[in-house]
């Protein structure tokens, strides 16, 4: 009967995604934790994620207009007065050989995401697994999940820019991820197709996914490990002890006022109530110490 | 205090009047519809240039994910919310002197929002799914999301869309009589269909009229929820400087006052266009005036409101972007906005102002810049200073995008071209009224010359 | 066999008259046959003529509330129960599955949208349109003069047109 089914996905449905609520409980639920300490903003995340996603790469021009679609990025963030060629007269910084902050921004997979409600053809959904995700095929690009996005992650399709693409270089192209064609919004997955793969090779098995099992693009091509990505639900996984060190939550709290902590966890825009599933350890600065 | 309009005005000269707009039009006519015909025929192929190649070829990027086409959608849909004010409020408050004006006031309101229909359309990026957001059953079992604003934009426009049409038609049934009475040739056939086999007789009266009350009372609610709807687009969303909660009475306020001026605008085209001095008249063009002015006014202060909690509530964000609004790339028109906006419907004041038709055709016009710019400034300068340094970037509107943005202006005034030689632009019947309710005793039909039958098609079918 | 039935058509210039004309018609003695299909023509509404002919009343407003009702629990299930829940159910993180703010939304429009359509079809309802124009219609109506429309018996006719002509219609059509 219909109106029972509409009971049943209201009482199920009713907080989504969450881990620990009586509703429901998932197998899964994708986090990531990055630690700024041991990043040294070399980029090859950002290259391993290129290559793995199908990513045009637009040329000098077009990413200075905005149309850059690196769906990862490494962001610098200079200090008071460290920015080269500012006017104002900096404080003399006392380690500027320690430059900038390298923050790697992708999409923060966020549980109360804003871009999910604004869409008004139901293309940013959020998954059983914890993530947020963007269905091309329904996209009609009205580009209002950009708009809502607090982190500017989501990367719109301005161009047919796959018509770019002269031969071989098709070649290069990942065929586990569909190329996207002009008028569709796109942004990072948590490498969903890897992630499929290795949920479908573990349903054959009659487990769940290890820890370690199955890596992002980013967690594997980074030098020095900064990035570690895991199941959030297993208590055990690397993720889920990094967050618990850094005392971060999830699942449904709301943040009232909570006092800066001694942990270098942290959430960006944690005020605005998106619940990100990324959490950067801060990085150590000679300063503070 | 001035009569609005003349008491011994002869009933049947109201008719001969409005009949003779109706016949073949001269050549400034045809030169205004040819020259708006090729503006959107231009439009039109500016539009299939970004078709073929995908939105980058109208500027846009990220962050500036929502332009000019944004801008022209909340710009169109405003000038059609002062024409049911017009119509329905003054209707409900029995305001004798919006008789002659409402039924072009309501033509406006009409047109306009066809013209607003189209930008939700064309800005899309696969421009061929768009009716994806219409509910209709399928096969996939896939629903819009009812939850989006746009979806509620959706909702919202086709109600007053249609409910606008219906209640210009509505009002238009008796006038429309007229018209098949005089009528010869194909206009004879298209009024005989329109005008249902209206005679005026007393069981029709009645109804109309409780129709008509019951209809106003809709629409007044509705005009001013649809703009509510249109700034939750803005007001729902998370970014500083949208998300407040006085954009609702902002944008009607705002939405008001550019259409107060289209009306102005149309008013004084349609009083030389056709010579309706007796009816469009000076002292109602006043009071048109005044309108304008007590809007502006309202929506100035909620301008001025809005910047005020931005500036004492300390949140940095929305700080920055006033401070990016006054100081920022854009500041000059922001300026220009407000200092417009704010001190231009001081002229009103002066009576000379008012009273001098090409001054209020030119402020008119210069009023509604502004409130395109205002538009335009609501979108640009959040989404260049939005909260992720990462994702700010700078957009000014592209060649393309004022193409498209001229040609939509020029359909505007092509659809409202074309409703004046076809439908009355005057309501016969409630002149009559007004003239019924004010009649001294003496005062009766003077007979005139019966009217010459209206051209039509070359042939001639037999007149009544 | 009945009499024949004919039709008149009186025009008049002023309203006074035409209300006199009325008053008179309806209280004629015509030998036990009262005259009872009497209509108005007129270029605008007339209250004060039309309370003389006499009313019948007017259903629309059963019509707009039906619409209206309607509309508002319409907009309900079209949102709750086919969009959001009942098929599939939309999952967005953050919001509930029924968000009942938004679905107020299109509830309110959908109610305006709804009593403005079932209103227009009280209208052509209570008003018999679309209908033919009948016979005896002439422009002057729209114009400027009161019709006033009887149907009488054959005996009756000699006398009612005597009765317009008393009271200075400036027209009288005849039909058969």
């Amino acid at each position: 009967m219909p109106l029972e089914e509409m009971i049943i996905h209201w009482k199920e449905y009713r907080k989504s995604g969450q881990v620990g609520d009586e509703a429901r409980s998932y197998d899964y639920r994708w986090g990531m934790s990055i630690d700024l300490d041991i990043c040294t903003g070399c980029g090859a995340c950002v290259t391993a994620c290129y290559a793995e996603n199908n990513l045009p790469v637009v040329g000098k021009e077009r990413f200075e207009r905005g149309l850059a679609m690196h769906w990862m990025r490494i962001e610098h963030y200079w200090g008071e007065g460290e920015e080269p060629g500012t006017k104002r007269a900096p404080p003399a910084p006392r380690f500027p050989e320690q430059g900038a902050q390298h923050i790697p921004m992708l999409c923060q997979q966020c549980q109360h995401a804003p871009c999910e409600p604004v869409c008004p053809v139901s293309a940013a959904y959020h998954t059983p697994d914890g993530l947020n995700g963007q269905v091309y095929n329904r996209c009609i690009g009205s580009r209002y999940c950009s708009n809502n996005c607090p982190y500017k992650v989501r990367y719109f399709n301005f161009y047919s820019l796959h018509e770019d693409l002269q031969s071989p270089l098709e070649q290069q192209l990942n065929p586990d991820v569909s190329v996207r064609d002009k008028g569709v919004m796109e942004k990072c997955t948590f490498c969903v197709q890897r992630l499929q793969r290795a949920k479908n090779t573990a349903k054959n098995e009659a487990r769940l996914v290890r820890d370690g099992e199955v890596k992002t693009a980013c967690q594997q091509a980074c030098p020095t490990q900064a990035i570690v990505f895991g199941n959030l639900a297993d208590q055990d996984s690397a993720v889920a002890r990094s967050w618990r060190q850094a005392k971060m939550k999830h699942g449904h709290v709301e943040h009232h006022g909570v006092p800066p902590k001694p942990e270098r966890g942290y959430r960006v825009f944690e005020q605005m109530n998106t619940e990100p599933s990324v959490t950067y350890l801060e990085r150590v600065r000679d300063d503070t110490i | 205090m001035e009569a609005e309009i003349r008491k011994d005005i002869a009933w049947a000269k109201i008719n001969a009047d409005v009949l003779r707009s109706m016949e073949t039009p001269r050549r400034t006519y045809w030169l205004m519809v040819g020259g708006c015909a090729l503006l959107v025929a231009l439009a039109f192929f500016a539009y299939t240039y970004q078709y073929r190649l995908g939105l980058g070829v109208a500027g846009l990027n990220r962050p500036h994910m929502w332009g000019p086409y944004i801008a022209n959608f909340i710009f169109w849909v405003g000038v059609s919310h002062a024409g049911t004010l017009l119509s329905a409020a003054l209707l409900i408050t029995r305001t004798e002197w919006r008789r002659p004006v409402y039924r072009s006031a309501e033509a406006m309101t009409s047109c306009a929002l066809m013209t607003a229909g189209l930008f939700p359309i064309l800005h899309l990026g696969r421009v061929w799914d768009f009716y994806w957001t219409f509910p209709y059953p399928n096969q996939r079992e896939l629903w819009p999301n009812f939850r989006s604003p746009l979806l509620w934009d959706l909702t919202a426009i086709f109600t007053y869309l249609n409910c606008s049409l219906l209640f210009l038609y509505y009002g238009m049934v008796p006038d429309l009589a007229i018209y098949r009475d005089k009528a010869i040739g194909w206009r004879k056939k298209l009024y005989r269909a329109l005008s249902l086999g209206w005679t005026g007789s007393d069981q029709q009266w009645r109804n109309f009229r409780i129709g008509y009350l019951t209809l106003a009372c809709f629409l007044l609610p509705l005009a001013i929820s649809v703009h509510s709807v249109v700034s939750a687009d803005f007001a729902m969303a998370n970014l500083p400087g949208w998300h407040v909660t006085s954009f609702p009475p902002y944008f009607v306020a705002g939405a008001l006052y550019s259409g107060c001026a289209g009306i102005i605008t149309l008013f004084i085209l349609l009083r030389h266009l056709f010579r309706f001095e007796d009816y469009l008249t000076l002292p109602i063009l006043d009071k048109l005036c005044w309108i304008t002015f007590a809007i502006a006014m309202v929506w100035s202060y909620l301008n001025l409101i809005e910047f005020a909690t931005a500036f004492y509530g300390g949140d940095r964000f929305d700080l920055e972007v006033l401070h990016e609004k006054a100081t920022g790339p854009y500041a000059p028109y922001w300026w220009f906005m407000i200092v417009g906006g704010i001190g231009l419907p001081f002229l009103l004041l002066a009576r000379r102002v008012r009273r001098n038709l090409a001054a209020l055709m030119i402020l008119s016009l210069v009023m509604n810049v502004i409130m395109w710019i205002e538009r335009w400034m609501i979108l640009a300068p959040t989404l260049k200073h939005n909260f992720m340094p990462y994702g700010w970037g700078i957009k000014w509107p592209s060649a393309l995008e004022l193409i498209i943005t001229f040609g939509a202006l020029a359909w505007f005034t092509l659809l409202f071209l074309v409703f004046v030689k076809i439908f009355p632009s005057l309501s016969m019947y409630e002149i009559k009224e007004m003239l019924h309710e004010h009649r001294d005793v003496s005062d009766r039909a003077v007979r005139e010359p019966p009217p010459r039958p209206i051209a039509g098609a070359a042939h001639a079918a037999a007149a009544p | 066999m009945p009499p024949p039935r004919r039709e008149l058509t009186a025009l008049f210039t002023d309203f006074d008259a035409a209300r006199a004309a009325i008053i008179e018609l309806k209280g004629l003695d015509l030998a036990g046959e009262p005259i009872e299909k009497m209509r108005l023509h007129t270029p605008i509404p007339h209250p004060e003529l039309e309370e003389v002919v006499g009313t019948r009343p007017v259903s629309l407003r059963r019509f707009t509330l039906l619409g209206a009702l309607s509309g508002c629990i319409g907009g309900f299930v079209l949102t709750a129960v086919f969009a959001q829940s009942m098929f599939t159910a939309q999952v967005q993180g953050g919001k509930p599955v029924i968000p009942l703010p938004a679905n107020f939304v299109i509830m309110y429009e959908l109610t305006i949208l709804l009593g403005v359509w079932f209103t227009l079809i009280g209208f052509l309802v209570g008003a018999r349109l679309p209908t033919r124009v009948h016979r005896l219609h002439t422009p002057k109506v729209n114009e400027d003069q009161v019709g006033l429309w009887v149907e009488v018996l054959e005996p009756q006719y000699e006398r009612v047109k005597a009765l317009f002509a008393r009271h200075g219609a400036s027209e009288v059509l005849e039909g058969t």
